[in-house]
């Protein structure tokens, strides 16, 4: 029955990931940036204060980078300097534009992951994310000799994948949980003051057994679909180390940038796991309203990733259109 | 407790709740322009030299050393300046010209080129009026800026616009202020992907603008 399950959960998901490959394989022209090259980020997220100062200073960080990555290649000194902006272009990128907390913090709100799982899903994902952006820049520049609207191609390709299977994993969500839903909502229906299982079994609530929801299929679906979208940060400063010579600087810089990535969406991922918590702990000892009070939110957190990457993909679709 | 859950979700959605698209600089240009007067006087183009930032030089000019000698020279490069044009088009190429206050329409860009040297690549393009204008006595103002700011123009530093054929008259240029806090906050809101967005923001754009002013006795 395991294994049947599993293999119906994820199938869903390949086949919409595939469907995206293909789609951003055939059916989309480039972005529309101002020099014709380069993509944008995924712009998602919308920072405040701080925040969105420090992603206004922008440009300055691109000059202190690409100023520690020349550096870098006379003085070790100036490979921690690299280091060191790194992470926190990632800290701070994760919390401005990144659209990878999102999709992580509400799979973990609406699957009801461990805390531990909720950090681990964030530093899965930002490690991938970054594997993508060293392995696209590697395959493509260093050994293809690929152009940069090669490469923008590439990279259009893999974010509408990433799109793509973010939408199934929120479909997937939302499947899971409108049916549990339903079940309680039935259950109500026919009267009975508890929550009975099929068979007759008092269903536990969801605190008792929310580390076995989700799924390791789940979660590495979460982790695969926001990784295969490489950052556009990463991607820049892996084509100029390459071109200065030093790639394996540019290698370490994209992946502190995951670490300060996973930073962030970490600590996202906790208020999440906190919160779904404390939602499942007030659940508990309230019988079938609160149960379906509960289902409810999971529902919502599972459309809320559905709807993200619909959004996404279609922002992705709608970009040649624009130009 | 019980109050303590809506708070935790409320800042669980400020925190990862999408928003609108931000833009922030993804390249830095250095401008020098050159305002071109013909035999008569009369305003007829303006010419610009952008510098990009050796980050985006370096993205863009991968794999156009078609002949592998090391160099990038001007007929490798001629695809990629012909992709920078075309793209700028929908940006109205972010220069603004208005004499005596009206904004004049610009014809498409005619000889362009790049060229790449220390780790830069420069943009070479010129940008005919629709028609010559004769200027009279009315100031000449063009605005330099991408109010949507992915682009971070700055006016190079010593030597920032030139004119031919046009001595009697004296240029000047104004460089924008820094940013502070606040205007940063809406520059990281405006979405680089609606050319648009800058008429909702016309004051923020402004604020951007580096402008050479040209004026005649």
């Amino acid at each position: 029955m395991l294994p049947l399950r599993r293999k119906d959960s994820l199938a869903p998901a390949l086949i919409l990931l595939c469907a995206g490959l293909v789609l951003g394989t055939i059916g989309l022209a480039e972005a529309a940036t101002p020099f014709g090259v380069g993509r944008p980020d995924a712009t998602v997220g919308s920072p405040g204060g701080v925040g969105a100062w420090i992603l206004a200073q922008q440009g300055a960080f691109y000059s202190r980078l690409s100023a520690a990555i020349r550096a870098s290649r006379e003085s070790g000194a100036a490979a921690w300097s690299l280091a060191g902006l790194s992470l926190a272009y990632g800290v701070f990128h994760a919390a401005g534009p990144g659209h990878g907390k999102a999709v992580i913090s509400a799979y973990l709100f609406a699957s009801g992951e461990t805390l531990r799982r909720g950090v681990l899903l964030a530093f899965a994902s930002a490690l991938a994310q970054a594997l993508t952006a060293i392995g696209l820049v590697a395959v493509l520049a260093l050994v293809v000799g690929a152009t940069a609207r090669q490469m923008d191609q590439a990279a259009l390709v893999l974010e509408t994948g990433s799109y793509a299977l973010i939408a199934a994993v929120g479909a997937l969500l939302a499947v899971r949980k409108g049916a549990a839903l339903r079940r309680l909502v039935r259950q109500g229906k026919a009267g009975s003051g508890h929550v009975h299982g099929p068979d007759c079994r008092h269903i536990p609530l969801p605190a008792a057994d929310v580390a076995r929801r989700g799924g390791w299929q789940g979660a590495a679906a979460a982790v695969l679909a926001v990784g295969i979208r490489p950052c556009t940060g990463a991607i820049i400063v892996l084509v100029f180390a390459l071109a200065q010579g030093i790639f394996l600087a540019g290698v370490a810089a994209t992946f502190a940038m995951a670490l300060g990535t996973a930073v962030t969406v970490a600590a996202i991922a906790a208020l999440a796991t906190g919160a779904k918590g404390l939602a499942a702990r007030l659940a508990a000892p309230g019988g079938l309203g609160p149960a379906i009070a509960l289902a409810c939110l999971e529902l919502a957190a599972g459309l809320a990733v559905l709807a993200l990457g619909g959004t996404l993909l279609l922002g992705t679709l709608a970009l040649p259109g624009q130009a | 407790m019980r109050h303590s859950l809506p708070a935790w979700l409320t800042l669980l959605a400020a925190l990862a709740t999408p928003g609108p698209a931000a833009a922030h600089p993804h390249v830095l240009v250095t401008s020098r322009s050159e305002i071109v007067y013909d035999g008569q006087g009369k305003l007829t183009a303006i010419r610009h030299a952008w510098t990009f930032d050796d980050m985006f030089s370096s993205f863009a000019i991968q794999g156009l050393d078609t002949n592998k000698d090391g160099t990038y020279s001007r007929d490798e490069l001629q695809p990629l300046a012909q992709t920078n044009v075309e793209s700028l088009k929908d940006f109205d190429y972010f220069t603004f010209v208005k004499l005596g206050g009206k904004q004049l329409l610009l014809a498409p860009p005619t000889d362009y080129w790049l060229d790449y040297g220390a780790d830069r690549l420069t943009l070479h393009f010129t940008l005919p009026l629709n028609t010559p204008q004769s200027q009279g006595q009315k100031a000449l103002a063009v605005d330099i800026y991408d109010g949507t700011y992915f682009v971070a123009f700055s006016l190079d530093e010593t030597a920032p616009a030139t004119m031919s054929g046009a001595d009697h008259c004296a240029l000047t240029v104004n460089r924008p202020k820094p940013l502070d806090p606040a205007q940063a906050a809406i520059a990281a809101q405006l979405d680089v992907t609606d050319p648009g967005t800058l008429a909702s923001n016309p004051a923020f754009g402004a604020s951007l603008a580096n402008t050479i002013l040209v004026n005649c006795p």
